[in-house]
């Protein structure tokens, strides 16, 4: 017998708790994948990173690096292994990852029809190859192993992919090379992915201002970081960090300026409170 | 899950907020399909829910520290995923033009019945008006008052009854005059 759905029915429908649905059934490991990226997102090292999480509470001097942290993992997450490519040369073709990003490179959000796709390099092989091996420059010394036959056609050294890129820049701020991990942020920020290049200008920006007393080019790769998405995630930290940049110029006017802007858009920040005492304290005679 | 319903609060909730790690990464597992959830409630398709869902999951980590366990935490954390995914509604709105309603397959293989009719539910909701789609799930799943519901959309009370209204007839005449159980 059919009868019209009643409220009640619809009540017991809308269920919502942690069972099946509506959210369509993934596996645990991308499940895994989400709390780590938000994990990262939210301020809290990676295990065995050092240190403790944050929840808000141990932001950075810029409240920074929490986002461009998730950012880099999100990237990092789609990163297709690309060492060695041991497929049949029938499948070797690129490879497109089902993991999407919130990037395609007109920065607008992704969706299924905007697949992330990633380049893997070939090595087309005349003989039977021992291997099928391709490494970034940076470890091509170390692992390229030359096939025996003798006629091997190479494919063009591929340009590193904005991952790799990003991840020794990582390691190189963190070994305090702060020219090296500046250059390579400035390579990504050229590139055409749109959220690789947000996150190395924003990350770049943060370096300037903290460890190269360079406001004024922190100024401009945090400008250049909005200018590609002004309501992204990454906004947030490109608007503190612009606040903080014309406070570190002495610029008391443009960093009011800054701090209304950055109220204007992220009121709910956890940086909110923070820029709301500066306000006054600027506000003050 | 059960731990984090409690009336009292979890420990774990105030641990994470401090920056322990394990605690926070064991909150936001227990948590992240009722999030992923959530999101897919007010979202249509499915493109973009893990994407949403863990920018959600990062504005609940973030703000553990003001949860005062005045109430469940997991309505707290529902009221912040939802003010999480619309602030990402707007922004794709602004940035995007309407996209088509995506055509969902309603994968049922394997599946229990409460997921194949909860996912049946979704595919009846994109075809709603987004203002309409949200009143009802605010108020369906999220157990939103009218009020609540005008406070949260930034709409007058009569207008959000409108919206339950309509939306209710139209969810009805969506799942296509399926037995009432």
């Amino acid at each position: 017998m059919r009868s019209e759905l009643t409220d009640l029915d619809l009540e017991r429908m809308f269920t919502l708790d942690a069972g099946a649905g509506p959210a369509r059934a993934i596996d645990a490991g991308a499940e895994a994948a989400i709390v780590a990226a938000a994990l990262s997102g939210a301020g809290f090292a990676p295990r065995g990173g050092g240190g403790g999480g944050g929840g808000g509470a141990k932001l950075s001097l810029i409240g920074g690096g929490l986002v461009i942290t998730a950012a880099i993992v999100a990237i990092v997450l789609v990163r297709r292994p690309s060492s060695v490519d041991r497929r049949p040369e029938a499948d070797l073709r690129p490879q497109t990852s089902d993991l999407r990003l919130s990037d395609p490179d007109d920065g607008r959000p992704t969706t299924d029809d905007d697949p992330v796709i990633i380049d893997t390099p070939v090595i087309v092989t005349a003989e039977k190859p021992k291997t099928n091996a391709v490494t970034s420059p940076a470890k091509r010394d170390h692992h390229v192993e030359t096939p025996a036959a003798p006629h091997v056609e190479t494919a063009p050294a591929p340009a590193p992919a904005p991952q790799d890129l990003l991840a020794e820049a990582n390691a190189a701020r963190a070994a305090k090379d702060w020219a090296k991990a500046d250059g390579l942020y400035a390579q990504v920020a050229g590139m055409k992915n749109a959220f690789a290049a947000q996150t190395a200008l924003v990350a770049d920006g943060q370096l300037r201002l903290e460890h190269m007393h360079d406001a004024n080019g922190a100024i401009e790769r945090f400008r250049a970081a909005l200018a590609m998405n002004s309501r992204g995630a990454l906004a947030e930290d490109a608007r503190w960090g612009l606040a903080e940049a014309e406070k570190a110029r002495g610029d008391r006017a443009a960093e009011a300026k800054a701090l209304d802007d950055f109220l204007a858009h992220h009121a709910d920040s956890p940086l909110a409170d923070r820029a709301r005492a500066r306000r006054k304290e600027l506000a003050a005679p | 899950m059960a731990a984090l319903a409690d009336p009292v609060p979890d420990p774990r909730i105030a641990a994470a907020a401090a920056g322990d790690r394990a605690a926070a990464e064991a909150i936001a597992r227990e948590l992240v399909p009722r999030v992923r959830n959530l999101v897919r409630y007010l979202l249509r398709g499915d493109a973009r829910t893990d994407d949403v869902a863990q920018e959600a999951l990062i504005a609940v980590l973030r703000g553990l520290g003001s949860f005062r366990g005045e109430g469940r935490f997991e309505a707290w954390v529902d009221r912040i995923v939802a003010r999480t995914t619309f602030s990402t509604i707007k922004r794709i709105r602004a940035e995007t033009q309407p996209a088509e309603v995506e055509a969902m397959a309603v994968d049922t293989e394997n599946r229990t019945d409460a997921y194949t009719e909860r996912r049946e539910l979704a595919a009846a909701l994109d075809r709603l008006q987004p203002d309409q789609r949200e009143a009802l799930v605010l108020h369906f799943a999220v157990g939103m008052t009218v009020p609540e519901i005008a406070e949260t959309l930034g709409a007058p009370f009569e207008t959000v009854r409108s919206r339950l209204r309509l939306g209710k007839a139209a969810l009805r005449e969506a799942l296509g005059g399926r037995d009432a159980l």
